[in-house]
Protein backbone atom coordinates (compact mmCIF):
# COMPACT_ATOMS: atom_id res chain seq x y z
CA UNK A 1 0.00 0.00 0.00
CA UNK A 2 1.40 3.35 -1.06
CA UNK A 3 0.55 5.95 1.58
CA UNK A 4 0.21 8.67 -1.06
CA UNK A 5 -2.38 6.67 -3.01
CA UNK A 6 -4.85 5.50 -0.38
CA UNK A 7 -7.12 2.66 -1.25
CA UNK A 8 -10.53 1.93 0.23
CA UNK A 9 -11.10 -1.51 1.66
CA UNK A 10 -13.41 -3.46 -0.60
CA UNK A 11 -13.87 -6.75 1.17
CA UNK A 12 -16.22 -7.76 3.98
CA UNK A 13 -18.17 -4.54 3.66
CA UNK A 14 -21.84 -3.96 2.94
CA UNK A 15 -22.36 -0.48 1.54
CA UNK A 16 -25.61 1.43 1.21
CA UNK A 17 -25.64 4.81 -0.48
CA UNK A 18 -28.13 7.16 1.12
CA UNK A 19 -28.96 10.77 0.26
CA UNK A 20 -25.89 12.78 1.31
CA UNK A 21 -24.43 9.95 3.37
CA UNK A 22 -23.07 6.45 3.05
CA UNK A 23 -23.74 3.60 5.43
CA UNK A 24 -20.97 1.01 5.66
CA UNK A 25 -21.27 -2.21 7.62
CA UNK A 26 -18.01 -3.97 8.35
CA UNK A 27 -18.73 -7.70 8.42
CA UNK A 28 -15.38 -8.51 10.00
CA UNK A 29 -15.93 -6.31 13.06
CA UNK A 30 -19.73 -6.05 12.98
CA UNK A 31 -19.46 -2.29 13.11
CA UNK A 32 -21.75 0.06 11.26
CA UNK A 33 -20.34 3.38 10.08
CA UNK A 34 -22.24 6.40 8.87
CA UNK A 35 -20.06 8.58 6.62
CA UNK A 36 -21.16 12.13 6.02
CA UNK A 37 -20.90 13.56 2.53
CA UNK A 38 -17.28 14.70 2.87
CA UNK A 39 -16.05 11.41 4.35
CA UNK A 40 -17.98 9.46 1.76
CA UNK A 41 -16.54 11.51 -1.09
CA UNK A 42 -12.98 11.00 0.11
CA UNK A 43 -13.56 7.30 0.77
CA UNK A 44 -14.98 6.71 -2.69
CA UNK A 45 -12.06 8.59 -4.21
CA UNK A 46 -9.55 6.30 -2.53
CA UNK A 47 -9.15 3.89 -5.42
CA UNK A 48 -5.40 3.36 -5.13
CA UNK A 49 -4.66 5.56 -8.14
CA UNK A 50 -5.70 8.96 -6.80
CA UNK A 51 -3.16 10.82 -4.70
CA UNK A 52 -4.14 13.06 -1.79
CA UNK A 53 -3.64 15.98 -4.14
CA UNK A 54 -5.93 14.39 -6.73
CA UNK A 55 -8.60 13.81 -4.11
CA UNK A 56 -8.26 17.41 -2.96
CA UNK A 57 -8.68 18.66 -6.52
CA UNK A 58 -11.78 16.50 -7.02
CA UNK A 59 -13.24 17.65 -3.72
CA UNK A 60 -12.66 21.30 -4.61
CA UNK A 61 -14.24 20.78 -8.01
CA UNK A 62 -17.21 19.06 -6.43
CA UNK A 63 -17.74 21.76 -3.80
CA UNK A 64 -16.82 24.73 -5.96
CA UNK A 65 -14.38 26.28 -3.49
CA UNK A 66 -10.91 26.17 -2.04
CA UNK A 67 -10.30 23.47 0.55
CA UNK A 68 -7.39 22.94 2.90
CA UNK A 69 -5.46 19.75 2.16
CA UNK A 70 -5.52 18.95 5.87
CA UNK A 71 -9.26 18.36 5.60
CA UNK A 72 -8.60 15.49 3.18
CA UNK A 73 -5.98 14.17 5.55
CA UNK A 74 -8.44 14.37 8.44
CA UNK A 75 -10.85 12.24 6.44
CA UNK A 76 -8.08 9.80 5.53
CA UNK A 77 -7.05 9.50 9.17
CA UNK A 78 -10.62 8.82 10.28
CA UNK A 79 -11.26 6.30 7.51
CA UNK A 80 -8.03 4.55 8.40
CA UNK A 81 -8.87 4.47 12.11
CA UNK A 82 -12.25 2.92 11.31
CA UNK A 83 -10.60 0.24 9.20
CA UNK A 84 -12.19 1.44 5.98
CA UNK A 85 -8.89 1.82 4.11
CA UNK A 86 -6.42 -0.87 3.17
CA UNK A 87 -3.99 -1.52 5.99
CA UNK A 88 -0.83 0.51 6.08
CA UNK A 89 -2.23 3.93 5.26
CA UNK A 90 -0.07 6.64 6.78
CA UNK A 91 -1.83 9.01 9.14
CA UNK A 92 -0.95 12.67 9.27
CA UNK A 93 -2.53 13.59 12.58
CA UNK A 94 -1.78 10.52 14.66
CA UNK A 95 -1.52 11.48 18.33
CA UNK A 96 -2.83 15.00 17.74
CA UNK A 97 -5.99 16.26 19.40
CA UNK A 98 -9.03 17.02 17.30
CA UNK A 99 -8.76 20.66 18.43
CA UNK A 100 -5.22 20.90 17.04
CA UNK A 101 -6.33 19.32 13.80
CA UNK A 102 -9.24 21.71 13.43
CA UNK A 103 -6.90 24.65 14.07
CA UNK A 104 -4.80 23.49 11.16
CA UNK A 105 -7.80 23.19 8.88
CA UNK A 106 -9.32 26.48 9.96
CA UNK A 107 -13.02 27.26 10.12
CA UNK A 108 -13.26 28.79 6.66
CA UNK A 109 -13.87 25.52 4.87
CA UNK A 110 -16.63 25.58 2.26
CA UNK A 111 -17.68 22.03 3.05
CA UNK A 112 -18.58 20.10 6.18
CA UNK A 113 -15.78 18.52 8.14
CA UNK A 114 -15.50 14.79 7.59
CA UNK A 115 -17.45 12.88 10.22
CA UNK A 116 -17.87 9.16 10.72
CA UNK A 117 -20.34 7.91 13.33
CA UNK A 118 -19.90 4.28 14.32
CA UNK A 119 -21.55 1.63 16.42
CA UNK A 120 -21.06 -2.04 17.11
CA UNK A 121 -24.04 -4.21 16.26
CA UNK A 122 -25.21 -6.12 19.35
CA UNK A 123 -23.26 -9.34 19.75
CA UNK A 124 -26.30 -11.31 20.64
CA UNK A 125 -29.78 -10.56 19.46
CA UNK A 126 -31.01 -11.38 22.95
CA UNK A 127 -29.32 -8.23 24.19
CA UNK A 128 -32.21 -6.22 22.88
CA UNK A 129 -34.95 -8.67 23.62
CA UNK A 130 -36.81 -10.11 26.54
CA UNK A 131 -35.28 -10.20 29.97
CA UNK A 132 -36.18 -13.88 30.39
CA UNK A 133 -33.48 -15.88 32.15
CA UNK A 134 -32.75 -19.04 34.04
CA UNK A 135 -29.48 -17.94 35.60
CA UNK A 136 -27.43 -14.80 36.21
CA UNK A 137 -25.28 -15.69 33.23
CA UNK A 138 -28.30 -15.15 30.95
CA UNK A 139 -28.51 -11.54 32.16
CA UNK A 140 -24.97 -10.56 31.29
CA UNK A 141 -24.87 -7.79 28.73
CA UNK A 142 -28.61 -7.31 28.51
CA UNK A 143 -28.62 -3.58 28.14
CA UNK A 144 -32.38 -3.32 27.84
CA UNK A 145 -33.14 -4.95 31.18
CA UNK A 146 -33.24 -3.28 34.55
CA UNK A 147 -30.18 -5.09 35.73
CA UNK A 148 -27.43 -6.95 33.99
CA UNK A 149 -26.55 -9.23 36.82
CA UNK A 150 -29.43 -10.91 38.63
CA UNK A 151 -31.96 -13.44 37.45
CA UNK A 152 -35.04 -13.56 39.67
CA UNK A 153 -36.44 -17.07 39.31
CA UNK A 154 -39.24 -16.26 41.72
CA UNK A 155 -40.99 -14.16 39.06
CA UNK A 156 -40.60 -16.78 36.35
CA UNK A 157 -37.06 -15.80 35.42
CA UNK A 158 -36.43 -12.10 34.77
CA UNK A 159 -33.16 -10.15 34.89
CA UNK A 160 -33.69 -7.49 37.54
CA UNK A 161 -31.98 -5.70 40.38
CA UNK B 1 -35.97 -39.43 22.11
CA UNK B 2 -39.11 -37.51 21.06
CA UNK B 3 -39.22 -34.56 18.69
CA UNK B 4 -41.34 -31.85 17.11
CA UNK B 5 -40.20 -30.34 13.81
CA UNK B 6 -41.86 -27.33 12.23
CA UNK B 7 -41.28 -24.31 10.06
CA UNK B 8 -42.11 -20.75 11.02
CA UNK B 9 -41.39 -17.72 8.81
CA UNK B 10 -39.20 -19.97 6.67
CA UNK B 11 -37.06 -21.21 9.56
CA UNK B 12 -36.92 -24.99 10.07
CA UNK B 13 -36.83 -25.83 13.77
CA UNK B 14 -36.67 -29.14 15.60
CA UNK B 15 -37.07 -29.68 19.29
CA UNK B 16 -35.79 -32.93 20.74
CA UNK B 17 -36.56 -34.15 24.22
CA UNK B 18 -36.31 -37.21 26.38
CA UNK B 19 -39.89 -36.60 27.60
CA UNK B 20 -43.02 -36.59 25.45
CA UNK B 21 -44.79 -34.23 27.89
CA UNK B 22 -42.09 -31.66 27.25
CA UNK B 23 -42.61 -31.90 23.49
CA UNK B 24 -46.36 -31.40 24.00
CA UNK B 25 -45.71 -28.36 26.17
CA UNK B 26 -43.18 -26.68 23.85
CA UNK B 27 -45.45 -27.32 20.91
CA UNK B 28 -48.17 -25.30 22.63
CA UNK B 29 -45.65 -22.62 23.53
CA UNK B 30 -44.46 -22.39 19.92
CA UNK B 31 -48.00 -22.12 18.60
CA UNK B 32 -48.86 -19.27 20.96
CA UNK B 33 -45.51 -17.51 20.76
CA UNK B 34 -45.29 -17.60 16.97
CA UNK B 35 -49.00 -16.98 16.44
CA UNK B 36 -49.77 -20.29 14.81
CA UNK B 37 -48.93 -20.72 11.16
CA UNK B 38 -46.50 -23.48 12.05
CA UNK B 39 -46.00 -26.08 9.36
CA UNK B 40 -44.84 -29.56 10.25
CA UNK B 41 -41.65 -30.53 8.43
CA UNK B 42 -39.42 -33.58 8.16
CA UNK B 43 -37.00 -33.58 11.10
CA UNK B 44 -33.93 -33.54 8.85
CA UNK B 45 -35.13 -30.30 7.20
CA UNK B 46 -34.62 -28.34 10.39
CA UNK B 47 -31.63 -26.00 10.59
CA UNK B 48 -32.07 -24.96 14.22
CA UNK B 49 -32.13 -27.78 16.74
CA UNK B 50 -33.23 -27.30 20.32
CA UNK B 51 -32.77 -30.11 22.81
CA UNK B 52 -34.56 -30.18 26.15
CA UNK B 53 -33.58 -32.80 28.68
CA UNK B 54 -35.20 -33.49 32.00
CA UNK B 55 -32.84 -35.16 34.44
CA UNK B 56 -34.21 -35.58 37.95
CA UNK B 57 -35.68 -32.13 38.70
CA UNK B 58 -33.34 -30.28 36.35
CA UNK B 59 -34.38 -28.97 32.95
CA UNK B 60 -31.58 -28.43 30.45
CA UNK B 61 -31.76 -26.47 27.22
CA UNK B 62 -29.39 -26.73 24.29
CA UNK B 63 -29.41 -24.98 20.92
CA UNK B 64 -27.42 -26.53 18.10
CA UNK B 65 -25.32 -28.31 20.70
CA UNK B 66 -24.65 -25.19 22.77
CA UNK B 67 -25.61 -25.31 26.42
CA UNK B 68 -28.10 -22.47 27.02
CA UNK B 69 -29.81 -23.05 30.34
CA UNK B 70 -30.04 -25.41 33.28
CA UNK B 71 -32.56 -24.89 36.06
CA UNK B 72 -35.06 -26.54 38.35
CA UNK B 73 -37.59 -23.69 37.90
CA UNK B 74 -39.94 -24.80 35.09
CA UNK B 75 -41.70 -21.44 34.68
CA UNK B 76 -38.40 -19.61 34.23
CA UNK B 77 -37.15 -22.36 31.94
CA UNK B 78 -40.11 -22.26 29.56
CA UNK B 79 -40.17 -18.43 29.54
CA UNK B 80 -36.52 -18.51 28.57
CA UNK B 81 -37.11 -21.19 25.94
CA UNK B 82 -39.91 -19.13 24.45
CA UNK B 83 -37.73 -16.04 24.22
CA UNK B 84 -34.91 -18.00 22.54
CA UNK B 85 -37.35 -19.59 20.13
CA UNK B 86 -38.66 -16.20 19.03
CA UNK B 87 -35.13 -14.86 18.67
CA UNK B 88 -34.12 -17.76 16.44
CA UNK B 89 -37.12 -17.24 14.19
CA UNK B 90 -36.51 -13.49 14.15
CA UNK B 91 -32.84 -13.92 13.34
CA UNK B 92 -33.19 -16.41 10.50
CA UNK B 93 -36.62 -15.62 9.01
CA UNK B 94 -36.56 -15.99 5.26
CA UNK B 95 -36.72 -12.72 3.28
CA UNK B 96 -37.98 -10.80 6.30
CA UNK B 97 -36.32 -8.49 8.79
CA UNK B 98 -37.54 -8.57 12.37
CA UNK B 99 -36.98 -5.36 14.30
CA UNK B 100 -37.62 -5.21 18.03
CA UNK B 101 -40.37 -2.60 18.03
CA UNK B 102 -43.90 -1.66 18.87
CA UNK B 103 -46.03 -1.22 15.75
CA UNK B 104 -49.34 0.45 15.06
CA UNK B 105 -51.35 1.33 12.01
CA UNK B 106 -52.47 4.95 11.93
CA UNK B 107 -54.90 5.88 9.17
CA UNK B 108 -53.45 3.23 6.88
CA UNK B 109 -49.84 4.05 7.65
CA UNK B 110 -47.42 1.85 9.54
CA UNK B 111 -45.73 3.47 12.53
CA UNK B 112 -42.76 1.77 14.20
CA UNK B 113 -41.41 2.40 17.70
CA UNK B 114 -38.11 0.49 17.89
CA UNK B 115 -36.69 0.26 21.41
CA UNK B 116 -35.08 -1.96 23.99
CA UNK B 117 -37.20 -3.66 26.61
CA UNK B 118 -38.31 -1.47 29.52
CA UNK B 119 -38.52 1.69 27.40
CA UNK B 120 -42.31 1.82 27.50
CA UNK B 121 -43.09 0.48 24.02
CA UNK B 122 -46.12 -1.48 25.10
CA UNK B 123 -47.46 1.37 27.23
CA UNK B 124 -47.23 3.72 24.27
CA UNK B 125 -48.70 1.24 21.80
CA UNK B 126 -51.57 0.44 24.18
CA UNK B 127 -52.28 4.16 24.69
CA UNK B 128 -52.36 4.73 20.93
CA UNK B 129 -54.63 1.72 20.40
CA UNK B 130 -57.01 3.19 22.99
CA UNK B 131 -57.01 6.35 20.86
CA UNK B 132 -57.93 4.55 17.66
CA UNK B 133 -54.69 3.11 16.31
CA UNK B 134 -54.75 -0.37 14.80
CA UNK B 135 -52.66 -2.81 16.77
CA UNK B 136 -49.85 -4.57 14.87
CA UNK B 137 -47.32 -5.63 17.51
CA UNK B 138 -45.76 -4.78 20.83
CA UNK B 139 -42.78 -6.99 20.13
CA UNK B 140 -41.60 -7.13 16.53
CA UNK B 141 -41.91 -5.12 13.37
CA UNK B 142 -41.75 -7.69 10.59
CA UNK B 143 -40.51 -5.93 7.49
CA UNK B 144 -40.48 -7.32 3.97
CA UNK B 145 -38.30 -6.32 1.04
CA UNK B 146 -40.88 -3.81 -0.18
CA UNK B 147 -40.68 -1.96 3.11
CA UNK B 148 -44.09 -3.15 4.29
CA UNK B 149 -44.67 -3.98 7.93
CA UNK B 150 -46.62 -7.17 8.66
CA UNK B 151 -48.78 -7.78 11.70
CA UNK B 152 -47.41 -9.81 14.60
CA UNK B 153 -50.26 -9.17 17.00
CA UNK B 154 -49.40 -11.16 20.08
CA UNK B 155 -51.42 -10.06 23.06
CA UNK B 156 -49.97 -6.90 24.55
CA UNK B 157 -47.76 -7.77 27.46
CA UNK B 158 -48.68 -5.00 29.87
CA UNK B 159 -46.59 -4.57 32.99
CA UNK B 160 -48.14 -3.89 36.33
CA UNK B 161 -46.99 -0.35 37.19
CA UNK B 162 -46.73 -1.34 40.85
CA UNK B 163 -44.79 -4.55 40.20
CA UNK B 164 -42.26 -4.00 37.47
CA UNK B 165 -41.84 -7.63 36.47
CA UNK B 166 -45.45 -8.68 36.73
CA UNK B 167 -47.30 -8.71 33.40
CA UNK B 168 -50.69 -9.50 32.02
CA UNK B 169 -51.50 -10.33 28.44
CA UNK B 170 -54.18 -8.11 26.97
CA UNK B 171 -55.92 -8.35 23.60
CA UNK B 172 -56.16 -5.15 21.53
CA UNK B 173 -59.92 -5.64 21.45
CA UNK B 174 -60.15 -5.22 25.20
CA UNK B 175 -58.48 -1.83 24.79
CA UNK B 176 -61.19 -0.89 22.32
CA UNK B 177 -58.89 -1.25 19.34
CA UNK B 178 -58.67 -3.27 16.16
CA UNK B 179 -55.91 -5.64 15.16
CA UNK B 180 -54.20 -5.18 11.81
CA UNK B 181 -54.34 -8.02 9.33
CA UNK B 182 -52.75 -6.56 6.20
CA UNK B 183 -49.20 -5.32 5.57
CA UNK B 184 -48.81 -1.54 5.68
CA UNK B 185 -46.27 0.83 4.16
CA UNK B 186 -44.12 2.32 6.92
CA UNK B 187 -44.47 6.08 7.06
CA UNK B 188 -42.72 6.84 10.35
CA UNK B 189 -40.13 5.27 12.59
CA UNK B 190 -40.14 6.90 16.00
CA UNK B 191 -37.15 6.27 18.25
CA UNK B 192 -38.48 7.18 21.66
CA UNK B 193 -37.97 6.06 25.20
CA UNK B 194 -39.63 6.93 28.42
CA UNK B 195 -37.89 9.14 30.93
CA UNK B 196 -39.73 10.57 33.89
CA UNK B 197 -38.67 14.13 33.09
CA UNK B 198 -38.54 13.58 29.33
CA UNK B 199 -40.17 16.01 26.94
CA UNK B 200 -41.54 15.11 23.55
CA UNK B 201 -39.34 17.10 21.14
CA UNK B 202 -38.95 14.99 18.02
CA UNK B 203 -35.93 15.56 15.87
CA UNK B 204 -35.94 14.24 12.32
CA UNK B 205 -32.86 12.17 11.52
CA UNK B 206 -31.25 11.67 8.13
CA UNK B 207 -31.89 8.26 6.58
CA UNK B 208 -28.41 6.94 7.34
CA UNK B 209 -28.37 8.29 10.91
CA UNK B 210 -31.81 6.86 11.45
CA UNK B 211 -30.77 3.44 10.23
CA UNK B 212 -27.78 3.56 12.57
CA UNK B 213 -30.22 4.03 15.44
CA UNK B 214 -32.41 1.15 14.29
CA UNK B 215 -29.55 -1.32 13.79
CA UNK B 216 -29.29 -2.31 17.49
CA UNK B 217 -32.93 -3.45 17.33
CA UNK B 218 -32.63 -5.24 13.97
CA UNK B 219 -32.38 -8.87 14.98
CA UNK B 220 -30.79 -10.35 11.82
CA UNK B 221 -28.20 -7.61 11.33
CA UNK B 222 -25.35 -10.03 11.95
CA UNK B 223 -26.93 -13.15 10.47
CA UNK B 224 -28.12 -11.46 7.28
CA UNK B 225 -26.54 -8.03 7.03
CA UNK B 226 -27.25 -7.42 3.36
CA UNK B 227 -30.96 -8.13 3.62
CA UNK B 228 -31.24 -6.12 6.83
CA UNK B 229 -29.61 -3.00 5.42
CA UNK B 230 -31.47 -3.29 2.13
CA UNK B 231 -34.82 -3.51 3.90
CA UNK B 232 -34.00 -0.70 6.33
CA UNK B 233 -32.92 1.48 3.42
CA UNK B 234 -36.20 0.77 1.64
CA UNK B 235 -38.07 1.77 4.78
CA UNK B 236 -35.93 4.88 5.30
CA UNK B 237 -36.47 6.01 1.71
CA UNK B 238 -40.18 6.24 2.34
CA UNK B 239 -40.54 6.94 6.04
CA UNK B 240 -39.41 9.74 8.28
CA UNK B 241 -37.22 8.69 11.18
CA UNK B 242 -37.55 10.79 14.30
CA UNK B 243 -36.05 10.63 17.76
CA UNK B 244 -37.25 12.00 21.07
CA UNK B 245 -37.48 11.28 24.74
CA UNK B 246 -40.96 11.32 26.18
CA UNK B 247 -42.46 11.62 29.62
CA UNK B 248 -45.61 10.00 30.92
CA UNK B 249 -47.81 8.91 28.02
CA UNK B 250 -50.87 10.64 29.44
CA UNK B 251 -49.11 14.00 29.11
CA UNK B 252 -47.51 13.58 25.69
CA UNK B 253 -49.96 11.40 23.77
CA UNK B 254 -51.77 14.30 22.10
CA UNK B 255 -48.46 15.70 20.90
CA UNK B 256 -47.37 12.32 19.55
CA UNK B 257 -50.66 11.88 17.72
CA UNK B 258 -50.34 15.40 16.33
CA UNK B 259 -46.88 14.47 15.08
CA UNK B 260 -48.15 11.25 13.47
CA UNK B 261 -50.85 13.19 11.66
CA UNK B 262 -48.17 15.06 9.72
CA UNK B 263 -46.91 12.01 7.86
Amino acid sequence: MNAIYPQARNTDLVVQDMPGEVLVYDLSSNKAHCLNETSAFVWKSCDGTNSIEDILTMLEKNSGGKIDENLVWLAIDQLSEKGLLQAGTTKRFEGKSRRDVLKKIGMASVIALPVIASLVAPRNALASLSCACTSNANCTGKTGCSSTTNCNLGVGGQCQP
Amino acid sequence: MHFYAFESYGVGIRIDSNRKQIIDRVRRIAEVSLLGGLTDIEPDKATQIFKILKEKDQLKLYLNGEDLADTSFPKAFYNYFESRLRVIVAEYAKDLVFVHAGVIGWKGKGILFPADSFQGKTTLVAALVRRGATYYSDDYAILDQNGLVHPFPRKLSIRDPKREFSRSNVAAKSLGGLTGDVPLPVSAVILTRFRKDGNWKPKILSSARGIMQIIPQAIPVRANTELTLKVLKTVANRAIIAKSLRGDTKFCLDEIICFLEKF
